[in-house]
């Protein structure tokens, strides 16, 4: 019942914070660097996941390549996803990218076929045939933990190991970004965040910028995608709703954007909000039924939301000179 | 000294609606000159910019640049081809650095390329180093470098003015087109641009179209002077002959405004 | 045939619907720049208004309307005041208001679920009660919705031609401090703009209420991207087209299920249809079919 002294609880939480903080980087890119509107970031994250999923299941591939075709599938579909929109002003481009990743769920729960329809991966191989794609992550995860278990004793669980992958893949996700963001090619995405017109008056390919924007932040939610099926081992279109998008959104603004640090503490203080308040029996959640539970949870999240944007528009982090969100 | 024409513009059109904003407008601009495009407020210079600089689609003409056809071209291909644009209102990168500013602008960067971020480092590293160098001189040039790693957005409108000025010439470029430079700058900062800008095409051979309302300042500087009203161009010509011109007496007298003689030195 | 003719009154539904919930988009973000992601939920909290007033009022559908329009009304204005003023004087930017639109529309939609529970609700109207026009089938609550929203299409629409409102409200889309010299009562009319979208809002979700034979809280959200598809297609800024956007995207929805047309679109890819309306608008012709084309 007293689950903050749970450390099993904790890994959880801190799962849940490393891959929001590798879908809270790559929306960063898009957004806090280079202006872009995206609310359709979710789909990405279910690119990945189906892409994984289908292809060990439907070809019998190996996991592993599985996941690195699922990063690589992400480009050409943020390609197609920018090649129409990313012309478009701010809040038509955010209208449009929303519409695109509810293609993307409707598509997932409709053709049945290639993804298990509404009821998610379990169907996969067809209705009434329990799938798993997940086996060989099991397995390697199994083959870490025995061998960490006379070191460690019972904190050697799936979870610890997954929090240790998840986060050291986040950390090198943050350094790369940084790296970007730093560097010549960062500093035209930046001005085109600023004054688009002037960026292109002094020779930079706008579209092209915001296309690679566009791609690598794709890429990122993606493996934030390919990490949700592993942990999981099992998903369906409803956990690509667009809400999660909105969630990647706090995540970012939480941080600060346009600071590629503050995305992990984002991350953090979301997943405890997150999942605490799922799994945390204190008051005032306490008092209440499990769905009450979760719909006072979003009201808070949206309460939460509206509040930054009226009094720290930056961030809990970011500097006011530094502020994206005019 | 008889030079080729750099920028040809041929019988240029655009309409906005009924409204006919550039009606087969025509000049040249000579290599190495200073020309001002002048003209009453609505004239189509601003748009004949636009057009020129690939802003703005054209309703018919065309454009060269050197023995290049730029009429469709985009805005970041205008600039590749060495004509560089500035804006009325300044419009300096406000969340950057005045330095990460000039730097942005510096043309053939290894480093914009996200290849060349992985495998040819080197490279990037030391185009940076030059594009820093060059920077700083240009930072020297205006007199900015005090602030030159403030955020841009903390400059003065003048200081800004300044740093669109010298970001325009970071890409070494061939041409400029200077939208009123002059424009809200004190006196004092307006002789400084003035003397800037005569030592760009003395000293750097950089040709340079500029729309002014500052008719004193395009009256001592310019060698050609182009003159715009209703969309057309009614006058080209040296300063003398054009103040002459009688169309464009009317043009401005229209506007109350008085064109002065080149010869005078104004208060 | 017959399956046709039944598609093309569904479809008038729907647009109407779309229609009335179209209006109320398309002047604030017009006017007041705000893309208001709340808007769906908005209408939510009118068919759910609706549901409670009615049964407050003894099962009175009659009640329940006019409360749904009126309680959306005020909770529009009302938030005026608490959210979109204060923003606006912090001159909050686009982006800014985007997210509290979101998150607003999370409060929304979350305070009804809390309230009447997730269950799947109804009106209190028989629905076994069914009117036959000659192929075509429409319970008793259709036909009401149908009514209803022909008359307030008309009444918007003449509201917009004949008063004074319709002139205040496009004097403000083009600059708020040029319209304040004029002599126009900014904050007023600001909150004119914000009691018509909300009682439209309120309409729309009764009508939806009355459509679908039941209806849970995810009904506003549901609606949303047709809504914007609608907005788009008809222009931004433009009533009129709003309402016109409206009923040809209702209309495209269920009729493109139609099997005459090459199998047509599974059932249940009739919201894939809005979406593709939407996204396809703003690539080909931004400004949509009533707009004015936008210089940059």
């Amino acid at each position: 019942m007293n689950a903050i002294l749970n450390a099993q609880f904790w890994f959880f939480v801190g799962i849940t914070a490393g891959i929001f903080t590798i879908l809270g980087l790559g929306l960063q890119l898009q957004f806090g660097y280079a202006g872009l509107l995206n609310f359709g970031h979710v789909a990405f994250m279910a690119i990945g996941g189906y892409t994984t999923a289908i292809l060990v299941v439907k070809t019998g591939m190996s996991l592993w390549i599985a996941a690195v075709l699922a990063l690589l599938v992400a480009v050409p579909f943020s390609l197609l996803l920018g090649l129409p929109t990313l012309r478009l002003r701010a809040d038509y481009l955010a209208m449009t990218t929303l519409a695109f990743a509810e293609i993307v769920r409707y598509v997932a729960i409709n053709e049945e076929g290639l993804t298990g329809g509404s009821q998610g991966t379990i169907n996969l191989a067809g209705v009434g045939t329990a799938t798993n794609y997940n086996r060989e992550w099991l397995a390697m995860i199994g083959t870490v933990r025995d061998w960490l278990e006379p070191l460690l004793g019972d904190l050697a669980s799936r979870d610890f190991i997954m929090l240790i992958i998840v986060w050291t893949v986040a950390i090198a996700a943050i350094i790369l970004v940084q790296y970007l963001v730093r560097s010549p090619w960062g500093r035209v995405l930046k001005s085109i965040r600023e004054e688009e017109d002037a960026a292109a008056a002094l020779g930079k390919d706008v579209f092209r910028f915001k296309q690679q924007a566009l791609a690598i932040g794709s890429v990122l939610g993606a493996l934030a995608g390919v990490f949700h099926a592993f942990q999981f081992s099992f998903f369906s279109p409803a956990d690509f709703v667009p809400i999660v998008t909105f969630f990647v959104w706090m995540v970012i603004i939480l941080g600060g954007t346009a600071r590629n640090w503050g995305v992990p503490i984002g991350a953090a203080v979301f997943a405890v909000l997150f999942a605490g308040t799922r799994f945390l029996d204190v008051p005032p959640f306490s008092w209440l039924e499990s769905d009450e539970r979760a719909y006072l949870r979003m009201i808070i999240i949206g309460l939460a939301l509206i509040l930054l944007m009226m009094f720290r528009p930056q961030g809990v982090l970011g500097k006011r000179e530094e502020m994206v969100l005019e | 000294m008889s030079r080729q024409p750099l920028l040809r513009v041929d019988a240029l059109v655009k309409h906005f609606g009924g409204l006919r904003a550039v009606d087969h407008a025509a000049f040249d601009v000579t290599e190495g000159t200073i020309t001002a495009l002048i003209g009453p407020n609505g004239a189509g210079k601003t748009t004949l910019f636009n057009l020129v600089s690939g802003f703005l689609r054209e309703d018919g003409g065309s454009v060269h640049f050197g023995d290049q056809d730029i009429t469709r071209a985009a805005p970041h291909d205008v600039a590749a081809v060495g004509l560089i644009r500035t804006f009325q209102q300044p419009r300096v990168m406000t969340r950057m650095t005045v330095r990460e500013n000039l730097h942005l602008a510096s043309k053939d960067q290894p480093g914009e390329q996200l290849r060349n971020l992985f495998i040819n480092r080197r490279a990037t590293r030391r185009r940076e180093r030059e594009v820093g160098d060059r920077a700083e001189d240009l930072l020297q040039l205006v007199d900015l470098t005090r602030v030159a790693d403030d955020y841009a957005g903390t400059l003065s409108g003048g200081q800004r003015k300044l740093l669109e000025f010298a970001r325009a010439l970071m890409p070494e470029p061939r041409m400029v087109l200077l939208d009123e430079p002059l424009a809200g700058v004190n006196p004092t900062l307006g002789r400084r641009l003035e003397a800037m800008i005569e030592q760009l095409r003395s000293e750097h051979d950089v040709t340079i179209l500029v729309i002014e309302h500052d008719l004193p300042a395009v009256m001592r500087i310019s060698d050609q002077v182009v003159v715009m009203s209703d969309g057309r161009v009614i006058a080209e010509g040296r300063p003398q002959e054009v103040r002459r011109d009688q169309a464009v007496i009317d043009a401005y007298l229209g506007t109350h405004a008085d064109i002065p003689d080149p010869g005078e030195d104004l208060p | 045939m017959s399956e046709l003719l039944q598609l093309i009154v569904n479809g008038l539904m729907t647009g109407a619907i779309l229609a009335i919930g179209a209006v109320g988009v398309t002047l604030v973000l017009g006017i007041l720049r705000l893309l208001h992601v709340a808007h769906g939920d908005t209408i939510a909290f009118g068919a759910y208004a609706g549901l409670l007033v009615a049964s407050a009022f003894g099962d009175n559908m009659v009640a329940g309307i006019v409360g749904a329009i009126l309680a959306t009304a005020v909770l529009a204005v009302g938030l005026d005041y608490i959210l979109w003023r204060p923003l606006r004087r912090r001159q909050a930017g686009l982006v800014s208001l985007l997210l509290t639109s979101i998150g607003l529309a999370l409060v929304l939609r979350h305070a009804i679920f809390w309230v009447v529970g997730a269950n799947p609700r109804q009106y209190p109207l028989d629905l076994l009660r069914v009117f036959e026009l000659g192929p075509v089938r429409l319970s008793l609550s259709q036909v009401i919705a149908l009514v209803l929203a022909s008359a307030s299409i008309l009444l918007v629409g003449w509201l917009f031609a004949r008063t004074n409102i319709g002139k205040r409200m496009r004097a403000l889309s083009d600059d708020f401090s040029l319209a304040a010299v004029v002599g126009i009562d900014v904050n007023r009319t600001i909150l004119l703009i914000w009691a018509l979208s909300g009682a439209l809002a309120g309409l729309a979700g009764v009508l939806q209420g009355l459509v679908r034979n039941s209806f849970n809280p995810n009904l506003g959200f549901q609606l949303l991207l047709p809504v914007f598809a609608a907005v788009v297609l008809g222009g931004i800024g433009s009533a009129y087209g709003a309402l016109a956007g409206g009923l040809i995207l209702g209309l495209a929805m269920e009729v493109a299920t139609w099997d005459g047309l090459l199998g047509g679109v599974p059932a249940s890819y009739k919201q894939v249809v809005a979406f593709a309306v939407l996204i396809l608008v703003l690539i080909v012709r931004p400004e949509g079919v009533f707009g004015k084309a936008e210089l940059r």
